[in-house]
């Protein structure tokens, strides 16, 4: 058997170098975002200039980027290549082992817990620290890649779901009743009464909003930095156990028992995409970091991906059980867990495979849930009598920033982000399908439009009113006609509106006159009937 | 000549005034004008005037015939003083006029009485310049400047100079050269209308502005073009006061206030520091003699040069960065205290103590302070005095006399009374710290006094069985449990105290009697379901303790313990002190190791042998598995249940070795706390109260085997099982914990980290969770003798259970799956997922079958119709009720109203044709307007764009550090202009290189930056020398930074050299 090629970044050294020249130019291209303003166009002397300037700053920074990127992103991802007929599905974990550096080679071990399972997994977002979710209320934390224990919990209640918050410090978990939130010592600090039973949770790290959906069916997101309830939306769906949130536009997808997906944000009542996916309930939900493709299982023993920028469907995969659970790793490989058995899918969102990359089957326990770790080729798979990890070539990111995440991070530096997090904290509005709309031009509709009119209106209108009362305590007659006030009476418009009281009173007046009138004429008659002789009164009309 | 004829020729202008003749003309012969420059024109006028007036006798011969010869004359005798002979064209006037000349000129009398007709240019009556230097002599001649002289001689060169007047030129020229000739004053020209004046100035100033102003405009186009002006003007001059004494430099007195005080001052002399001294000096020189004064100085002189000195050497010691340097100074230092203040040590020791004692006091006080328990002053004191006495039950008066009480006995020290009845005030300050407000321990140093002896035998035979309140507060069910536990907790401490101070005067019983509950061990039950590891449910209670969160209770003492053992076992750990064990305790435990971790330790041991890695990292494990067979650190594994339990009764079975060597002082209590231990069973003692007090009857009736409450440490000696360590009520030691999980759970993790045994422990993981098994029985086992319970052997058996149910569970899971393990190597890709296509066809429509009878799809489609039709714009649309508004007859729709409802129609249906989500199957994708992110859009394009496409595509680059090599962040972020706070922006100077740059485009850098000194703007860097520059001729100028950066200009210039 020929030795695979493991993911190392070691092992990039060995890959042929390419023309530097063209890498710049697919640098420069992937850097690029967009046409640039056509400065042609534009009349305004003054905008063209700036906006001249601006776009050579630009094109200089892309340029600049790409030159960077050469040095400051040396490795690439590496892969398991196979040779003549061998398949890289039929290598095992040992196989790999073996031919890895010691480093890597100490990332794969099994944690033997198997009282309190099943666990479920999840990672910082630098990859560093683990969290560990058993079922029966075990909760860990511990720095994964050196074995070492941070803190560990009994909460002694069913916990169904764990995650962690914007960093290593603190934690959530979705206990039997309500989400408490631990510090990294176990320390319970918070109890969220609000979030009730829930099943599964997500934390939105640029909003700092945690998120949680249980068996009522409800969602709802609470901001970690100040505490308060954003929204909660019924999604009227029943219970729900699959939430996965996509990580380019901070969208929520939930995953429910008839088979539909729905995208929720914060700021919309009704979900902003529903769509039928399945025949039956999903059973997991994945989505890539670029959001644009969606990967859902289905009990219908169906795995189907999908465009979700198009909203389509664009090629389905059939399992034999139905799948527990999907992940979809950095760099876009797939992975796919029944039972004991999880599988690794390359290139399966962009076009149908027809082998699986990997396959590893658990020595023991059941498969529960499982996470690819950040900037690392290693998925931490939880099961019923433990905790699994795996080697997986080419899942993590080689390069990480240090602005986004930094697996090496010191304690100042975390402070540091931490700050930096909260002062780059995005509101939770601004969580929108499509996140390029923010800042652009959007028409509004023209209800919206009318209803903008009248409050303007409105608000005119009551300006004017409130002027007029003040003038109305100062009415005097002396100096009625001063430039001043009538500037006032025109500023108020009094004349129009008081014209009509005014008119009507005339009227009154006048009827009232004329009524007296032929009263009085009445009267008159009446008394001249009056005074004639009974007998004649009959000539008079 | 006749004088008449000047005047003659006055009337003569006169007349002519109002004729058709322009206005210079006619005052041709107005006056003498000595005009060298308009010589020319002058004749020209005078021909023009000649010919003029030849052709004028029509006019006025007859009637002016003495008048025209007056005037003839006086041409004459003009054109005799200028000596040019200008007769008309006319040959008979000439001739006349040359007779009148014979006639009329009969003497040659001129002026200078020169004779004209001797002259050498033969024209008679001609003056020139010559014939007048001739009369010149010739010293005088010599006197003349050489200047005037030449003036004269070109004069002369010259053919004709004419002395006579003109009669062209502006009014300027005019003025200017009657000025000259000093000549009688001639009639002024009346001044232009104002309205063409001043357009005329106005246009003359416009002209001269114009020019003004077109040289700045490279300038100003230029620095309006910068995106970002620097005004580095005046830096230097920014006024900065950072010292009082430079504010006093600089303050001028100005109220009247301040003037008085400073003239005060100055009166006095001590206007400035420096008066003040020169002022003491001579005061002190006074009493001085010479000698003594001139020592002075040289005193003085000598400590101010040591003084400089000894501060430059303070100040070079301070620059030196070594640090062994400073290591070494440290240790001299040292060395040299220590030499000098051996004796001092002591003290300071003794020092240290009082110091020590006297924060605690301090604290003390601050906390007493804070609290103000002594008072009856805080909120619930307050309302409770409001409420009256009479309502108040027993609890709140009890609590209310304490706080009286600790009052009473603060104002009795406060007066100075505290020596008479210290004892006493001991005890009651020693009860302040504890956490009780009701009923403070009472703690005996040595001996009891009777009245606290029969304050304790009060609190066991009273107190326990007095009645619970049964209304207020504290009969709600939480605040009396709490109650009844702090009754028996004072009891329990009574006893204590009671015990020991009845040591060998035969106190036993009333210890006996009145042994209660432990505070640590009780808890209630009630709460949240727990989980339990055995495979039959309720068997077995979890002997954790628990967080009542949901009541919001005061949480129980044990758990509060227990959450400070665990911080302060993490703490111990997280610094890295590794858990030492003692070997008696390991001796013991080594037997009753927990079932689990045991064989959990053994497989990772025979994994490894198994597996014959060496290269895996063992190092740390091996050292683990040392110390979980020790029976330390690593004995319990804290999601194994089980194994707590074996760990916790091997823990009592050292408990119960400690009792043999433990001393005689404590052997009554120990007997007592181990009464309760195993007889109860740590089932029991989880249980709900009610049982926990059977147990405690039970207790009474006698028991066997004991465990230590309390073992008092005063460091922390590393783990023992079932205790933690902490300060607690009898002070800092290990006490019993009411939570082993959670205590001894923390290497679980750790322990249970198999290094991966992926391949060869798949072939053996069957084998091996059947040696599991027996192993786990067989400790069981172990653990049971050495207990000598029957409760081991359960746990066994339990484990057993569980064991077996796991294996069920996963078995039937993998059926379910249809894995096999000898089967999954060659199924390994058949089982999972795999692309639909040909075969899974089949299967596609088997699901379609199974699922046939739900048609989801339809259910969606009509959702999805009502969710989109209740996002359509509304459209109106009329309606009528059947019956209203129209005959019986014709119950018909008008054609109007039909029309409106099909054009509503077909609006609607355009409208659900527009949607993004009108072509795709089985998504409906809201378009409901989103109020809240509408904020964040711009609702029309902002000002100075006219095209979407354009403002659009100007966002598309983020701004952000993040996104943005850092020097393009900075470009693309620099503000529009930077100034220096302080700094004055001068009037912009005028320089005609600045202009030249500013129009070639040079004065702003390649980030856009122009710098603007003292008001003019400067190129930021020239490099390389100009000869060069010039050379290349090329206007190539390397711009860098602000700061002119030394490597930006090497870089440039290497640039310049490669392209030569």
């Amino acid at each position: 058997m020929s030795e695979p090629v493991a993911a190392s970044k070691a092992s990039s050294a060995k890959k042929a170098k390419k023309s530097h020249a063209k890498d710049d130019k697919e640098r420069r291209l992937r850097l690029q975002r967009g046409q640039g303003v056509n400065v042609k166009s534009i009349k305004d002397k003054k905008l063209k200039g700036r906006l001249k300037h601006v776009e050579k700053i630009v094109r200089e920074a892309q340029e600049k980027a790409a030159k960077v990127s050469e040095w400051l992103l040396p490795s690439d991802t590496g892969i398991l290549e196979a040779e003549g007929i061998e398949r890289t599905y039929n290598f095992k974990q040992e196989d790999i082992l073996r031919h890895v550096e010691v480093g890597a080679a100490q990332k794969v071990y099994d944690l033997r817990l198997p009282d309190l399972g099943p666990y479920r997994v999840d990672f910082t977002r630098n990859g560093r620290f683990m969290l560990l979710g058993g079922r029966k209320g075990h909760l860990a934390l511990m720095d994964w890649s050196q074995s070492q224990l941070v803190c560990e919990v009994q909460v002694a209640e069913t916990s169904k779901d764990v995650c962690f918050l914007h960093n290593e410090l603190f934690f959530a978990a979705a206990q039997k009743k309500y989400v408490y939130i631990y510090d990294k010592r176990g320390v319970e600090i918070h109890c969220l009464k609000d979030h009730l039973e829930p099943n599964r949770l997500q934390f939105l790290p640029h909003h700092f909003l945690l998120c949680s959906v249980g068996d009522a069916g409800i969602l709802r997101y609470q901001d970690t930095s100040h505490g308060a309830i954003v929204a909660q939306h019924k999604t009227k769906l029943g219970p729900c156990t699959v939430m996965k949130q996509n990580p380019h536009n901070a969208v929520l997808c939930l995953g429910h028992n008839n088979g539909c997906v729905t995208m929720w944000t914060p700021n919309i009542t009704t979900p902003v995409v529903k769509m039928l996916c399945h025949r039956g309930p999903l059973s997991a939900l994945a989505v890539n970091v670029s959001g644009t493709h969606m990967v859902s299982a289905g009990v219908d023993n169906q795995i189907k991906v999908w465009d979700i920028r198009m909203m389509r469907p664009l090629h389905a995969y059939f399992s034999y059980s139905p799948a527990i659970n999907v992940e979809i790793s950095q760099k876009g490989l797939l992975a796919v867990g029944y039972g004991r058995k999880v599988q690794i899918w390359q290139d399966a969102l962009h076009s149908k495979q027809q082998t699986p990359y990997m396959s590893h089957s658990l020595v023991h326990g059941v498969m529960e849930g499982f996470a690819f770790c950040p900037y690392e080729d290693v998925l931490g798979i939880g099961h019923s009598e433990g905790v699994s990890t795996m080697l997986v070539p080419g899942a993590g990111e080689p390069n990480f920033d240090s602005f986004v995440a930094n697996p090496f991070q010191s304690r100042r530096e975390r402070q540091e982000q931490e700050v930096h997090m909260l002062l780059d904290k995005l509101q939770p509005e601004t969580v929108v399908l499509d996140p390029d709309v923010i800042g652009r031009v959007r028409k509004e509709p023209r209800e919206v439009q009318v209803e903008k009119r009248r409050q303007e209106e409105e608000a005119n209108r009551l300006r004017r009113k409130q002027a007029e009362e003040k003038n109305d305590s100062k009415a005097r007659m002396k100096g009625k006609n001063r430039p001043s006030k009538r500037h006032r009476k025109k500023q108020t418009n009094v004349i129009e509106e008081k014209r009509p009281e005014v008119l009507k009173k005339m009227r009154d007046e006048e009827k009232r006159r004329q009524d007296k009138q032929a009263r009085m004429q009445k009267l008159e008659q009446d008394i001249a009937i009056g005074s004639a002789p009974r007998a004649l009164s009959r000539f008079y009309k | 000549m006749k004088y008449a004829g000047w005047f003659s020729d006055e009337d003569e202008h006169s007349v002519e005034e109002p004729s058709d003749e322009p206005r210079e003309d006619s005052g041709a012969g107005g006056y003498v004008d000595v005009s060298l420059e308009h010589s020319d024109d002058f004749l020209g006028g005078m021909d023009d005037d000649a010919s003029e007036n030849s052709e004028m006798p029509a006019f006025s011969q007859e009637e002016e015939g003495d008048v025209e010869k007056d005037d003839d004359r006086h041409q004459r005798m003009l054109d005799q003083i200028t000596g040019k002979v200008s007769f008309g064209r006319d040959s008979k006037v000439r001739k006349q006029a040359l007779k009148q000349l014979m006639i009329s000129e009969a003497g040659q009398e001129t002026e200078f009485g020169l004779n004209p007709g001797s002259s050498s240019t033969g024209a008679a009556g001609d003056l020139t310049v010559e014939e007048l230097m001739k009369s010149l002599g010739s010293d005088e001649r010599r006197k003349l400047t050489p200047a005037s002289r030449k003036i004269l001689e070109h004069l002369k060169t010259k053919p004709a100079v004419s002395l006579a007047g003109t009669e062209a030129g502006s009014g300027k020229a005019r003025k200017r050269k009657l000025a000259a000739a000093g000549a009688a004053v001639a009639p002024v020209a009346a001044p232009l209308p104002r309205l063409i004046k001043e357009r005329q100035e106005r246009k003359a100033g416009y002209e001269d502005t114009k020019e003004e102003v077109t040289k700045w405009q490279s300038i100003v186009k230029a620095n309006r073009e910068a995106p970002t002006l620097v005004f580095t003007s005046a830096r230097g001059e920014v006024g900065r006061i950072n010292t009082t004494q430079a504010i006093v430099a600089q303050h001028t007195p100005e109220t009247a206030l301040e003037e008085e005080v400073a003239a005060l001052l100055e009166k006095a002399g001590a206007a400035s520091a420096k008066a003040v001294q020169e002022a003491e000096e001579k005061l002190a020189l006074k009493s001085l003699t010479l000698e003594e004064v001139r020592a002075r100085q040289e005193r003085l002189a000598k400590m101010r040069s040591l003084l400089f000195h000894h501060e430059l050497k303070a100040k070079r010691l301070k620059a030196i960065k070594s640090k062994d340097y400073r290591k070494r100074m440290a240790k001299v230092e040292k060395l040299h205290a220590k030499k000098t203040g051996a004796s001092i040590a002591d003290e300071e020791a003794d020092s240290d103590a009082e110091r020590a004692a006297e924060a605690e006091a301090e604290f003390e006080r601050a906390r007493e302070r804070l609290t103000l328990r002594h008072r009856n002053t805080s909120k619930w004191a307050r309302r409770a005095l409001k409420r009256g006495v009479e309502v108040m039950d027993a609890g709140t008066k009890e609590a209310l006399a304490e706080q009286l009480r600790l009052g009473q006995s603060l104002r009795r020290k406060i007066e100075g009374k505290d020596e008479v009845n210290e004892d006493s005030d001991d005890e009651i300050s020693s009860s302040e710290g504890g956490e009780d407000g009701t009923l403070g321990d009472v703690r005996v140093k040595k001996g009891l006094s009777a009245k606290a002896k029969a304050a304790a035998l009060d609190l066991i035979t009273g107190d326990a069985d007095a009645p619970l309140p049964k209304k207020g507060l504290f009969s709600l069910p939480f605040m009396s449990r709490a109650l009844q536990k702090q009754r028996i907790e004072a009891q329990e401490t009574a006893a204590q105290i009671l015990q020991e101070d009845a040591e060998g005067k035969g106190f036993e019983e009333a210890g006996a009697r009145s042994r209660p509950l432990p505070g640590s061990s009780v808890t209630s039950s009630a709460g949240r379901m727990r989980f339990v590891s055995s495979g039959a449910p309720g068997s077995l209670q979890v002997p954790f303790g628990f967080e009542d969160i949901e009541d919001g209770l005061a949480v129980g003492d044990a758990e509060l313990d227990s959450d400070v053992d665990e911080d302060l076992e993490s703490k111990a750990e997280r610094l890295g002190l590794r858990l030492k064990v003692r070997e008696e305790n390991g001796a013991v435990v080594g037997e009753g190791v927990s079932a689990s971790t045991k064989t959990n330790v053994v497989r990772s041991a025979g994994g490894k042998v198994k597996d014959g890695r060496s290269q895996l990292p063992t190092l740390e494990e091996l050292r683990d598995i040392e110390l979980a067979l020790e029976g330390g650190t690593g004995v319990s594994m804290l999601p194994d249940r089980l194994s707590h339990r074996v760990s916790a009764e091997a823990a009592t079975g050292s408990g119960a070795r400690r009792v043999e060597t433990a001393s005689a002082s404590h052997r009554a209590h120990f007997s007592s706390a181990a009464a309760r231990s195993v007889e109860s069973g740590r089932a029991d003692l989880f249980t709900s109260r009610p049982q926990a007090n059977a147990s405690r009857e039970e207790d009474e009736t006698g028991s066997k085997v004991a465990t230590v409450p309390f073992i008092p440490s005063k460091s922390f000696t590393g783990s023992r099982i079932g205790y933690a360590f902490k300060n607690g009520l009898q002070g800092l030691g290990y006490y019993t914990d009411p939570k082993p999980g959670l205590t001894a759970a923390k290497p679980t993790i750790k322990e249970s980290i198999v290094p991966s045994l992926v391949g060869p422990v798949a072939v053996i993981a069957g084998q091996r969770s059947k040696e599991h098994q027996q192993k786990r029985k067989g400790l069981g086992d172990a653990s049971l003798s050495s207990v000598g319970s029957v409760k081991g052997q359960k746990t066994a058996v339990t484990a057993q259970e569980i064991n077996h149910h796991a294996q069920a569970r996963n078995q039937s899971r993998n059926e379910k799956d249809g894995g096999d393990d000898s089967e999954e190597e060659a199924e390994r890709v058949k089982e999972g997922m795999r692309p639909i296509g040909g075969k899974a066809q089949t299967q596609k429509d088997l699901i379609s079958l199974a699922f046939a009878g739900d048609d989801v799809e339809a259910e969606f489609a009509a959702e999805k119709a009502e969710d989109v039709a209740s996002e359509l714009p509304k459209i109106e649309e009329p309606s009528t009720l059947p019956g209203w508004g129209m005959w019986s007859s014709a119950q018909r729709e008008p054609k109007w109203m039909r029309d409106a409802k099909e054009k509503a129609k077909k609006d609607r249906e355009t409208a659900a044709a527009g949607r993004s989500d009108a072509k795709i199957r089985n998504v409906v994708i809201s378009e409901k307007w989103d109020k809240k992110a509408a904020k964040y859009t711009a609702s029309s394009l902002p000002f100075p764009y006219t095209s979407k496409e354009v403002y659009e595509s100007s966002l598309r680059q983020p701004l952000g550090p993040e996104y943005n090599p850092d020097s393009s962040f900075r470009n693309l972020t620099r503000p529009a202009v930077l100034k220096t706070t302080g700094v004055v922006i001068t009037p912009a100077r005028y320089g005609k290189n600045t202009a030249r740059d500013a129009a070639a485009g040079i004065t702003v850098d390649e980030r856009g930056v122009a710098r603007v000194e003292g008001g003019m703007t400067v190129l930021a860097q020239k490099s390389g020398k100009e000869g060069t520059k010039k050379q290349q001729g090329s206007a190539q100028l390397s711009r860098g930074g602000i700061s002119g950066s030394f490597s930006k200009s090497l870089t440039a210039e290497k640039k310049r050299q490669r392209r030569i």
